[in-house]
């Protein structure tokens, strides 16, 4: 290990200076573990699977996890020992590619921002690695599921470790590559493999954002670039002479000379994080000036770069509009939803606008449509979260909606609240994630809550680490939710400096935290309606006429159900198929509540439950659907515990300022990383007690409409209100038709261009080919027929001729020596008398 | 030393000629001795698998001999050749040949190998129609007789003619030296289509020789016209015999300072000009460049698979190197000229092409059009000319010439086995074939541009160099990740993922052969995904050395 | 007194007379026999024409010479005569047509 290798620039202590680096050089293996368990996995996995049981497969991956974050750990020890401002490692392995001003070396750093983000994701991805073992037991490819989650956390730890934006990207792109293996695990079942395809599209759309705001910025600090006449380019942005050359340079080295510094600090394009930084926030570079004031067609540079990157944000980490995919990718196995698409990879989005807030703090545009988009987000997907039945989709919509709570802490510029609800929400998601898990197995399966219930008698451990996660998602203060999600919705109500459109709105951030509470108060109530449905009451998985339809599902409504669940029931149904099954004619589905059309629906939905369990039936221990629910083994329930322990004591790091008076742990922990300074409005700390008391109402009237709607599923008001509001509830429920709109407008579009686009080719343009060929067939044809018939024919005729005349004179031939001697006479007579008559 | 730096680019061109001799020969023993039938096809097999490893020997010698710092040609090797036109034998190579000659003699190599009915499982190569003598497969159409064990000798024979071909239009540094090579790649590669390939063999063969033929006579008239507006320069020996050259060296150097500005116009447009657009025609033929790129799915789709894998891997690098050894190097005022239009150009290729993979229904032909897509990048990051553009353009040709010969190898499994490439007619092929769809996915999702895997690299820095410059196209352009993804996954998704269709119980996972060819191009894709400076700090200087010379108009 | 012409007509009959017997008969031999007296009537013109017309010997000399060409002639002649005998077991003219196709 080197040591130690300091490099400061000193600076004014007041202003902030360039980053002091250590060099060190253990970081790749964080990585690397996980690689090589990744890699022995897929490669050799299924021989070892089979000479030596699944135990081996689990033991590599946990092993692989296990070192990894036990290097985390030493770092993180390093970094605690150096002084606050110094806490930034770095470790670089090699050049991976330099052509003129890009430059990009396969590096690898940590400062507290990603130090954080190594231990969420090597810690909590333990975590889970150790809960799939007994979930998953039952998985025949089970050396591919732990491939796939140790491939995922490399590409994880490269997202958080990157020190430029081409290692983050190689992450960002890695992450979805293992979340679409992942989903489309099963890949037997189209629908989960297609939710796999889902999810890697819609997230391409994000990248392309992403990597649009990427060139941008590269651009805007000076990119190497040509003016051309006719060429389009930038008339308005200048950049300084020497940038402006054709430096081209062919090593990492030349690159580095080549670059032109201001006080010693590089400044001109960099995909590197920390010369970014420096220049942008060392004022002497006039880096910073430069960017601000710079429009390219009449916008702010940096507001359209905030834009385009946090589009990329937006596919990673599920805001609208592209959150469609991330409910869908509910059809991975649930310790991947725990991981990838609650903990860690989701949330890469955030991550990557903290870490990149000295460059959206300038721009208060940027800031106010994160902020405004993270808040449609938040409602928008907790209303959809009101109506799911299946337990994972509850879940699904509570995290697009919880990671709309992050951005709108990012996006006003409390970049701490954002990272710490990051933080916060790993730990109860994870919990509730693996709690439904733990439930899904219990039940052999099942994800629909109305065939679960009673099952806190069953599964108590479960039961309880689910009601704290609960309990810190709706933002009770014995857990850490609480102090997250307030101090974002503080944060955001004295926000007054956002824009947008350049426009300043000084009212937007009041707006955001109406929006915010309103969600908030919607969290409460989804997640306790998910917890009184799943754990209270009695248990309806086999029971009621639900279990029936095993029998036989035609029979089985008209004979038991009464008269009001019947309704009710087939209500769901019909809106059931109508959302999975977008050709189901919608007004004749919701109108027709006949018994009968309930009774084809239900056949359907059966069917989809047959598909669920259907890896399960490998299974030996495992009863059939309907049996007793039990609780899970001891390694899933210790993993619960930890889990939830973790929401507790998380919430030590973020005790506001208001009660002790000193910055919050992880806020003075992150402080040399989000170094943006926010302007926010000055109001009295009385106020701050005032909110804190408005989030813990609106946790509590969350709590108690759940509580008096769906506890122990005995009254029958959700099944009147849903009746009365029939309409509203189906679009809701539906989804508000957000799938079925991208079919119109994106997908058919798409499909029908590239099928016209393909006729196109084939016939046009090939027919084009095609017919210059056949003029060319036709005058070679054309050409033949004068070769053969003219040309050549008078060749013939004159051949024939000769032969014709030939053969005539042959007869005067005779071989006879007195015709001879009378040809000679004959010609002795015409020469005289030709002599006398011309004479 | 066998293989110094001044004869190794040699020894690369002719050890497949020299291969191609020795079938002649042992063809003449066996009419002579009367050997029998299967002992010449092995030796004809063994002869072609030699022949072309030594010249990748060679190439990577080459590669190695070549010094990265330096710039200008390398490893000359020259004398006269016709003294009365000027034109020499000469070979030589900067960072754009070496890297392309490293190329064409690993992809020659792997083709080779995947021409061999060797290895194969024995239910592989009975449901390929590899088995010699068995009457099951004879010439019908629904069984054919594989390629690889009909008329051996002569397949073997086109094939080391057409490694000599392509090896010698890399390393040609002499105009008349270079059309030369360049038309002897043509006839091998009709012939290999039009006998060895599929039901439309003929019209597929035809097409591209014709089509290639039409590009070669622009360009014959090009270098002609250049030929005869060019001053002279020396020959190897120190003398002059002609007043023009062919030399292609000496011509950049004339271009750069202007010697073909000043040439007669030629009906009221300007010589350079002319001779750029007939040169690019010709080039852009072979690219394949829209609208010109119809032959290639045609000739993908008929081609037998190792023909694919050249034409992919090797043949249509030819384009873009060919416009930056002629064009930008000797006509460096018109290439500034028409840089624009290269760029449009790009851009239609990509989405164009991109779309027209989407609504592909052959396998085969969905990756051929996904090449014409990744074509599209080179023509967009060299029209910016700037140092990443130029960069990210050759280092595309390079991941591409890796990955779109993977493609066709993983086609030519299925087809071996299946013996049809419909993507609807397959369907959860993962649960039958596991490692397949392992190096499938690899393949896919390497072309789809996943950063890790070689063909990020390339988009990326086309990208990055062609923003400045082409701003609006670029993002245009970058929308093609959108489509690419969707392609390629709807492809795995339609073939591999769902229930396996019964029809394809039992099939045989990847088998010697397969792995042989497949798995050291998936070690380079993912060595390049990672470390591409090892291509590129050798490319650099010469391809930077190319775009200074060119000043804008 | 005999005069130049009375040789001449006498030259004029002999070589009518041998052109009638080599046009008429169909014995090759007495075609021989024709072309001698074709001969003969030039050699009295010959021979007449140097006595009345130019004096010396060259006339003379001319017939001498075209006696002993008639002679190889003839030898030449009746050697053909007789391998044309030999071929078609006739001397008869009309049978030695074979060079007519």
């Amino acid at each position: 290990m080197e040591h130690a290798n300091l490099q400061v620039v000193g600076h004014a202590a007041e202003e902030l200076g360039r980053l002091a680096v250590h060099h060190v050089s253990y970081l790749w293996l964080i990585p690397l573990f996980p690689l090589v368990g990744a890699a022995i996995n897929a490669l050799v996995g299924w021989k070892l699977q089979r000479m030596f049981g699944k135990k081996i497969v689990h033991r590599i991956a946990v092993t692989a996890m296990l070192a990894a974050f036990a290097v985390a750990l030493r770092a993180f020890w390093q970094l605690l020992h150096l002084p606050a401002d110094e806490r930034f490692l770095q470790d670089t392995l090699w050049n991976m590619l330099t052509a003129g001003r890009v430059t990009v070396d396969l590096a690898f750093a940590l400062d507290p921002l990603s130090m954080m983000m190594v231990l969420v994701v090597t810690g909590i991805g333990t975590l889970i690695h150790v809960f799939s073992i007994g979930y998953m037991a039952d998985e025949p490819a089970y050396w591919r599921f732990f491939s796939y989650l140790n491939l995922f956390i490399f590409a994880m730890l490269l997202l958080v470790m990157g020190d430029n934006f081409a290692v983050m990207f190689f992450g960002w792109e890695g992450v979805g590559l293992a979340s679409y293996l992942l989903i489309a695990f099963w890949y037997t079942d189209p629908e989960k493999a297609k939710a796999g395809m889902k999810a890697f599209v819609a997230n391409r759309f994000g990248d392309f954002g992403f990597i649009a705001g990427l060139l941008l910025l590269f651009w805007a600090l000076g990119g190497a670039w040509t003016p051309r006449d006719g060429i389009l380019r930038n008339t308005d942005y200048q950049p300084a002479a020497e940038l402006n050359a054709v430096a081209p340079a062919a090593t990492a080295a030349e690159a580095d000379a080549l670059a032109p510094r201001v006080d010693g600090v590089k400044v001109g394009p960099t995909l590197n994080f920390r010369e970014l930084r420096d220049q942008v926030v060392i004022e002497a570079t006039g880096v910073k000036e430069r960017l601000v004031h710079t429009h390219i067609w009449g916008v702010s540079i940096l507001a359209l770069i905030g834009i385009l990157l946090f589009v990329g944000a937006m596919g990673k980490s599920a805001q609208l509009p592209l959150y469609v995919w991330l409910p869908d990718a509910m059809a991975g196995p649930t310790p991947v939803s725990a991981l990838i698409h609650a903990a860690t990879m989701v949330t890469a989005g955030v991550y990557m606008v903290a870490r990149l807030n000295f460059l959206f703090a300038l721009s208060p545009s940027a800031m106010g449509w994160v902020a405004l988009i993270g808040a449609a987000t938040a409602i928008f997907a907790a209303s959809i979260g009101f109506f799911q039945y299946d337990i994972k989709k509850v879940l699904a919509y509570s995290t697009v909606s919880q990671l709309g709570f992050m951005f709108i802490g990012v996006g006003v510029g409390a970049y701490w609240a954002g990272t710490y609800h990051l933080l916060t929400h790993a730990f109860f998601k994870a919990t509730l994630f693996l709690g439904s898990g733990s439930v899904i197995l219990g039940c052999h399966h099942e994800q629909d809550m109305r065939k679960m219930g009673g099952l806190k008698k069953y599964m108590p451990i479960t039961r309880w680490t689910y009601l704290f996660a609960c309990i810190a998602i709706a933002g009770f203060p014995i857990a850490n939710g609480f102090y997250s999600k307030d101090e974002i919705l503080w944060k955001a109500f004295t926000s007054r400096h956002l824009e947008l459109f350049g426009v300043p709105t000084p009212w937007l951030g009041p707006l955001i935290y109406a929006i915010g509470i309103i969600a908030a108060t919607g969290t409460a109530f989804y997640m306790y309606r998910s917890y009184y449905m799943t754990f209270t009451g009695e248990y309806r998985g086999n029971s009621g006429h639900h279990d029936e339809h095993n029998v036989d599902p035609h029979a089985a409504v008209a004979a038991k159900a009464s008269a009001l669940s019947h309704a009710v029931h087939a209500d769901d149904g019909a809106a059931h198929a109508f959302g999975s099954d977008a050709h189901a004619p919608s007004h004749g589905a919701v109108s027709l509540r006949a018994a009968d059309h309930a009774h084809a629906v239900h056949a359907t939905a059966h069917g989809h439950d047959a598909g669920h369990s259907a890896p399960a039936h490998d299974a030996a221990g495992h009863g059939h659907h309907g049996g007793t629910p039990h609780e899970s083994p001891w390694t899933m329930t210790l993993v619960l515990a930890l889990l939830a322990a973790g929401s507790f004591f998380t919430l030590f790091l973020g005790i506001p300022a208001a009660w002790t008076h000193t910055a919050p742990l992880l806020e003075h922990w992150l402080e040399p990383t989000l170094l943006a300074e926010v302007p926010f409005a000055n109001v009295e700390h009385v106020w701050e007690y005032v909110f804190q008391g408005t989030g813990v109402l609106a946790a509590v009237v969350g709590w108690l409409g759940a509580r008096a709607l769906y506890k122990d599923g005995i009254s029958d008001v959700p099944a009147r209100l849903k009746a009365r509001f029939e309409a509203a509830w189906t679009v809701v429920y539906n989804k508000y038709y957000v799938d079925e709109l991208y079919a119109l407008v994106v997908l058919r579009p798409s499909v029908a261009l590239a099928r016209a686009l393909s006729r196109f080719d084939g016939t046009v343009i090939d027919g084009l080919v095609n017919f210059v060929g056949a003029i060319g067939r036709t005058l070679g044809r054309l050409d033949a027929a004068i070769d053969k018939y003219l040309v050549d024919g008078l060749v013939n005729a004159v051949a024939q001729a000769t032969w014709g005349i030939g053969r005539q004179m042959r007869h005067v031939q005779t071989g006879r020596i007195q015709t001879y001697l009378y040809g000679a006479l004959g010609g002795a007579l015409v020469v005289v008398l030709l002599n006398f008559l011309i004479s | 030393m066998f293989l110094n730096p001044g004869n190794v680019l040699s020894w690369a061109t002719f050890f497949p000629l020299a291969g191609a001799a020795a079938i002649v020969v042992l063809l003449a023993v066996r009419y002579v001795a009367n050997l029998p039938k299967k002992l010449v096809d092995d030796g004809a097999r063994l002869i072609a698998l030699l022949a072309s490893g030594l010249s990748l020997v060679a190439a990577i010698a080459a590669w190695r001999m070549y010094d990265p710092t330096e710039t200008g040609v390398q490893l000359t090797q020259h004398f006269v050749w016709i003294r009365s036109f000027n034109i020499e034998y000469l070979v030589g190579a900067d960072g754009l040949s070496i890297s392309m000659v490293l190329l064409s003699g690993l992809i020659s190599f792997v083709a080779t190998i995947a021409s061999m009915p060797w290895w194969s499982g024995a239910k592989a190569a009975e449901m390929a129609g590899m088995v010699e003598h068995d009457h099951g497969h004879g010439d019908d159409a629904h069984h054919p007789k594989h390629f690889s064990v009909r008329m051996v000798p002569g397949y073997m024979f086109m094939l080391l003619l057409l490694q000599t071909g392509m090896m010698g239009t890399f390393v040609a540094l002499d105009m008349f030296l270079f059309y030369v090579f360049w038309e002897v790649m043509l006839l091998p590669m009709y012939f290999l289509i039009g006998v060895w390939g599929g039901p439309r063999k003929e019209y597929a063969a035809i097409k591209f020789f014709l089509y290639t033929l039409a590009g070669s006579v622009l360009m014959l008239l090009a270098i002609i016209g250049i030929y005869y507006n060019s001053a002279p320069a020396m020959l190897a020996d120190g003398t002059m015999s002609a007043g023009h050259t062919f030399n292609i060296i000496a011509l950049g150097h004339q271009g750069a300072q202007g010697q073909f500005l000043s040439a007669a116009p030629i009906l009221g447009m300007a010589f350079t000009k002319l001779a750029f657009v007939a040169l690019f025609i010709g080039f852009a033929i072979k690219i394949p460049m829209f609208p010109f790129h119809t032959w290639l799915p045609d000739a993908h789709v008929e081609a037998p698979t190792p023909i694919s894998v050249i034409l992919a891997g090797v043949l249509l690098k030819m384009g873009i190197y060919g416009i930056l050894r002629f064009n930008y190097a000797i006509l460096p005022d018109a290439t500034a000229w028409a840089a624009h239009a290269m760029a449009v150009f790009g851009v239609i290729n990509i989405i164009y092409a991109a779309f027209v993979c989407l609504g592909q229904k052959d396998l085969k032909k969905l990756i051929a059009y996904s090449s014409v897509s990744h074509m599209g990048f080179s023509l967009l990051g060299m029209a910016a000319m700037t140092p990443a553009g130029i960069s990210g353009a050759v280092l595309n040709l390079f991941t591409h010439g890796i990955i779109s010969p993977m493609l066709f190898l993983i086609v030519g499994v299925i087809y071996d086995r299946a013996h049809h490439r419909e993507i609807e007619k397959f369907g959860g092929l993962a649960s039958e074939l596991p490692e397949y769809t392992a190096i499938m996915g690899l393949a896919f999702f390497a072309s789809l541009g996943l950063p890790g895997l070689a063909g990020f690299i390339a988009e990326f820095m086309v990208f990055t160099g062609a923003f400045p410059v082409f701003t609006g196209y670029t993002i245009i352009s970058a929308t093609a990740v959108i489509i690419t993804a969707a392609y390629y996954l709807w492809a795995i998704h339609r073939m591999f993922l769902g229930k396996l269709n019964p029809v394809y119980k039992g099939y045989p996972d990847l088998n010697w052969r397969e792995r042989i060819s497949l798995y050291p191009l998936a070690a380079i894709a993912i060595v390049l995904g990672f470390y591409p400076q090892a291509i590129l700090g050798v490319i650099n200087r010469s391809l930077h050395l190319i775009i200074q010379n060119i000043r804008p108009l | 007194m005999i005069s130049l012409n009375h040789f001449l007509v006498v030259g004029a009959l002999l070589f009518t007379l041998g052109l009638v017997t080599v046009a008429t008969r169909r014995n090759a031999v007495g075609i021989l026999m024709g072309v001698e007296l074709i001969l003969n009537g030039a050699n009295v013109n010959l021979v007449a024409f140097n006595h009345y017309v130019t004096g010396g010997v060259t006339g003379q000399v001319f017939a001498l010479f075209v006696i002993v060409l008639a002679t190889a002639e003839a030898a030449v002649g009746l050697a053909i005569v007789l391998s044309i005998f030999q071929t078609f077991k006739t001397i008869d003219v009309r049978h030695a047509d074979l060079m007519r196709e």
